[in-house]
């Protein structure tokens, strides 16, 4: 089996380095699934779940990002993702609660949006991929 | 000589001193290594930023995004002043802000307008002293840099570069060269040297873009002028508990000092007094 190098740094420290077999990523177009010896490109991502399938092994990491950039060249894949959340320690009723009052808050200001809406709106998707994230770890660890 | 007493009040009022710059030296001292470990955690992010970026304006046309332009003739130019928010470390502030102001007379004499941002309480107060054109400023930040403090305030002056208001930004902060060195530091971010450009071609071809070249390239140097300016914060910081635990070291030392010398004039005027007594009683029993 292939592989590739796969970096994920945030802008405070260094998170994963390590050889994957294919990566997911939540591209601002779309999500992209990248395999080795993919064609170079820059992709601006939104914010999600990057999951890394490594080698010989069942279960992919997740990371929840809140956005960045994945450079892919010469079979290597590089994430600069602003932020990286843990998953570890992610509570779901917690975050359902989080994602209520987003929601409630972004629903009273109507069609005017301002630089707060867009904050909260911002802190939203990363709820999503938060809760997208706890989603996919419960059907991992189902199927194990 | 002064009196025991007044003697004694001062030794105690010196060693409660020495108290409080022993545990400022203590707490410095643990603070260095996290501020170190995370000046350390932020390069690798810096780094592949430039790589990226760097791979990126090679492969585009250098007009493809206002941040690459350089500028004809400098005309305004914004200084970023990073410093420390408390004081008591030593001569970091001091130096950096008189680094500052040297720059900043060099570009009056130059007739070049000069645009300030400054991060830290004690540039922000120089500034204000100086009588700069303050265009944004970030105060308590902490011992952790943060990013989110850092883009609100910063987001103006590149603006400024990018709509050609500036011609040029330059960065103060103390970088950290080691636990007994910290050296105030006057750099260039923008336009963006070769230095920052350079890039070991392996791969010359282009990239697919998504969304588009341009967006990307925006992004990605704001990224990159961001996470450089992050890293010198983490730098200034590193060098701000350094330069103070050196400095509440030699207090605590010069304390010692002081305590030491008090108790010698104090041990010495009590020798005194009782000598005294002893020859006015001796000077009385043979006078009888």
């Amino acid at each position: 089996m292939t592989t590739m190098q796969v970096e994920l740094v945030s802008s405070e420290e260094h998170i994963f380095s390590g050889e994957a077999e294919y990566v997911v990523a939540p591209g601002s177009e779309g999500e992209l699934g990248i395999y080795p010896h993919h064609i170079s490109l820059i992709n601006k991502l939104k914010p999600g779940l990057f999951r890394v399938k490594l080698p010989q092994k069942e279960i992919q990491l997740i990371y929840v990002i809140s956005g960045g950039f994945l450079e892919v060249q010469g079979n290597k894949v590089t994430v600069l993702a602003d932020v990286v959340e843990r998953t570890d320690d992610l509570d779901e009723a917690k975050l359902l609660e989080q994602k209520r009052i987003a929601e409630e808050k972004l629903k009273n200001s109507g069609a005017s949006m301002d630089k707060d809406d867009a904050k909260s709106y911002a802190a939203l998707e990363l709820i999503i991929a938060q809760l997208q994230a706890v989603d996919y770890m419960r059907k991992q660890s189902r199927r194990s | 000589m002064a009196a025991g007493k007044e003697i004694r009040t001062q030794i105690k009022s010196v060693q409660s001193t020495q108290k409080i710059t022993r545990a400022m030296q203590m707490v410095a001292t643990s603070k260095m290594r996290k501020t170190q470990d995370r000046m350390r955690q932020a390069r690798p992010y810096a780094d592949k930023v430039r790589e990226v970026m760097a791979h990126l304006a090679q492969a585009t046309e250098k007009s493809a995004s206002p941040f690459l332009r350089i500028p004809a003739q400098t005309k305004r130019v914004g200084i970023i002043l990073i410093t420390a928010d408390k004081g008591l470390c030593g001569g970091l502030n001091t130096n950096a802000i008189k680094l500052f102001a040297e720059k900043l007379r060099d570009y009056k004499d130059q007739n070049v307008e000069v645009e300030v941002c400054t991060l830290g309480q004690k540039g922000l107060v120089a500034a204000n002293r100086l009588k700069v054109n303050v265009v944004s400023s970030a105060v308590s930040l902490g011992d952790v840099p943060q990013m989110e403090k850092l883009i609100g305030p910063l987001t103006g002056i590149f603006r400024d570069f990018h709509d050609e208001k500036l011609d040029a930004v330059y960065v103060v902060y103390s970088k950290f060269v080691n636990t007994m060195k910290q050296q105030p530091i006057f750099e260039q971010i923008l336009p963006l040297s070769d230095r920052d450009l350079r890039v070991e071609s392996k791969y010359p071809w282009d990239y697919i873009y998504e969304p588009s070249a341009e967006e990307v390239l925006n992004q990605l140097v704001r990224r990159y002028l961001e996470s450089v300016i992050y890293q010198c914060l983490a730098d200034n910081m590193a060098s701000e508990q350094a330069s103070r635990m050196i400095a509440m070291r030699s207090a605590t030392d010069n304390a010692g000092e002081a305590i030491h010398q008090l108790s010698l004039a104090y041990n010495k005027s009590r020798q005194a007094a009782i000598t005294k007594e002893l020859a006015e009683i001796c000077a009385g029993a043979a006078a009888v």
